[in-house]
């Protein structure tokens, strides 16, 4: 059992002269949900094409489940999703599950009911696929990405198309299904569903990794707190000159203060000594959204 | 691999038999020869003209010569209904984009393509033995209804008619070969029906022109249509294009298997190692 599932090594994809994905190097641990986040264009559904055999690497190496290059082997012990699910128009989404179970080598119409049941698309199961509308389109690509219990499932924006609820709904099972032990790749360009969904996350942008992590540790360091004073110019002249505060600003009625989560608390102690008492003081938690921004530079210049 | 591919044919015909295009191609290649059937006979029996379509040694319509007549018929429009079914076939994994679905889950590329070759080569003999049979019976119904009464030949050649159904057969499989690598090639259904039936048409036109000088009556041999002609034993003369001399059957199985084995080989190739796009939308 290796502890990585998926790794990829300056995995490279160039169009003509259009460079799609440029030297991307990840490692997925296993037993985690993991979000591939990044702007329509990054690169996304061309990594997991290419991790899904569909697509051939202009240059660089991966390995899925310990196999080099991926290979039928382990193609069969992953279940996936890419972009807008596609299936026989003309045949029901049972049928449809039934084909795929077939071209797998099982038959089991009990696995089929329960997935269907899960996916919640049992009381549609026997209606056209053309007829789906484009939720109902990945809550079946969702049931058949999950046909064989697969141990690893690679998830290309898997809630798009779907209303609120079917979007909270399908987080939840994504959710379950990797409490569960399995190992998901999650691409979207949704950030607070990486956020609320993943342990770690690969940020890439136009083609190229821009910062790996967990989610939590690659939001800590930009804590922030919200403060107000009895005096805010005294306090903003205090903190400025403090070797614990990062950074502090004036922004409308109140302070932002950039300080190390452990320290924060030090901030009333700090202040007092100087008469200035703090009224009111509230984390300003930096969202995934403004820092994914930020370093893409989707939000200006680009900051890397 | 082999049992993958047999297993994966089973299941294509799990799609295919649920789609209304091999239905509707089955009652065409039903009702086609029953048509020229019908229209030469009802034309000619009882006319001075008779005897020519019924055979000079008067058998061409008795059983089981007529088998012979059925196969030659259905295979003229088998065809053409052939390559339709094969250029969708294999174009509309493309255009539903279900080619991604299938082989993210480990499916073999080649075994995939295979399976559906081989499945149109078990579906291009049921169109035979289809459209045959209802000649057969047709030819029969026309004797005993229009002729003499007599339906059934005084001798016949069993091993003869075998190896007619045999060559039509294998006469279908260039064709098979062609529209599934033009499918393969353009990711298009209806660019590779375009294409296939194009190629059929404007080489027939063409071979008429090139027999007609010498040098490029040898190219024309080696043409799909005239070996394929040939192949048949045809005699010479009976298409509208195609002259009195036709390449012998060995020269003309040589040139079809390359034919099959090029185009075939080319299609798995190129299916084998392309990137796989979404669906197009077709």
């Amino acid at each position: 059992m290796t502890d990585t599932v998926i790794e990829t090594r300056a995995l490279t994809k160039r169009y003509g002269r259009v460079l799609a994905v440029d030297r991307l190097s990840l490692q997925v641990p296993r037993g985690h949900v993991f979000g591939l986040l990044g702007p329509n264009g990054a690169g996304k559904t061309t990594v997991m094409g290419m991790l899904l055999g569909l697509v051939r690497p202009t240059s660089g190496s991966f390995s899925l489940l310990g196999t080099s290059g991926g290979g039928r082997d382990a193609l069969r012990r992953i279940g996936a999703i890419v972009e807008t699910p596609a299936f026989y128009p003309y045949l029901s989404g049972r049928r449809n599950l039934a084909y795929f179970q077939g071209v797998m080598g099982r038959n089991d119409p009990r696995e089929l009911d329960r997935l269907l049941e899960l996916v919640g698309l049992a009381g549609r199961a026997n209606d056209a696929f053309k007829t789906y509308s484009l939720g109902m389109k990945q809550r079946l690509g969702l049931a058949y990405a999950l046909l064989g219990d697969p141990e690893l499932l690679l998830l290309d924006e898997p809630t798009n198309g779907m209303d609120p609820a079917g979007m909270a709904e399908v987080r939840d099972l994504i959710r379950d299904l990797g409490r569960e032990g399995r190992t998901i790749l999650l691409s979207s360009h949704l950030l607070n569903e990486v956020e609320q969904v993943c342990d770690s996350v690969a940020i890439i942008a136009r083609g190229r990794l821009v910062v790996q992590g967990d989610v939590a540790e690659l939001l800590r360091p930009q804590e922030q707190v919200r403060l107000r004073t009895t005096d805010d110019a005294k306090a903003l002249t205090i903190l400025t000159a403090s070797d614990e505060v990062e950074a502090a600003s004036a922004e409308d009625d109140a302070l932002v203060v950039t300080i190390a989560h452990e320290r924060s608390s030090e901030l009333t102690a700090l202040l007092s000594k100087s008469e200035v008492y703090v009224t009111e003081i509230a984390p300003l938690q930096v969202s995934l959204e403004q820092y994914f921004l930020d370093i893409t530079g989707e939000n200006g210049e680009r900051s890397e | 691999m082999i049992n993958e591919v047999l297993s994966l044919t089973r299941w294509e015909w799990f799609k295919l038999r649920r789609r209304w295009m091999p239905w509707v191609l089955l009652a065409i290649i039903t009702a086609l020869p029953q048509l020229s059937l019908w229209g030469s006979v009802s034309g000619t029996f009882g006319s001075e003209t008779e005897q020519a379509v019924r055979g000079a040694d008067d058998t061409f319509l008795l059983f089981p010569n007529n088998v012979v007549g059925g196969l030659l018929v259905s295979q003229v429009y088998g065809i053409v209904l052939i390559m339709i079914l094969a250029a969708s076939l294999v174009g509309t994994e493309y255009g539903w984009g279900s080619l991604r679905t299938v082989v993210t889950r480990g499916t073999g590329r080649w075994p995939f393509l295979m399976s559906k070759l081989l499945l149109l080569a078990l579906l291009g003999a049921a169109a035979l033995f289809v459209g045959t049979a209802g000649w057969t019976v047709g030819s029969a119904v026309a004797m005993l209804t229009l002729g003499d009464g007599a339906w059934l030949a005084e001798s016949a050649d069993w091993i003869e008619v075998v190896k007619w159904c045999g060559k039509a057969v294998f006469g279908l499989l260039p064709y098979i070969a062609l529209a599934a690598f033009v499918a393969v090639l353009t990711s298009s259904t209806g660019a590779a029906i375009g294409i296939a039936l194009g190629y059929y048409l404007v080489e027939s036109i063409l071979v008429g022109v090139l027999f007609n000088f010498d040098w490029f009556e040898r190219v024309a041999e080696f043409l799909i249509g005239p070996a394929s002609y040939g192949w048949m034993g045809l005699p010479g003369g009976m298409t509208f294009s195609y002259p009195a001399e036709l390449p012998d059957a060995a020269q003309s199985f040589i040139v079809l298997l390359g034919y099959m084995l090029v185009l075939g080989g080319t299609a798995i190739w190129l299916f084998q190692r392309r990137d796989i796009a979404g669906a197009k939308g077709e």
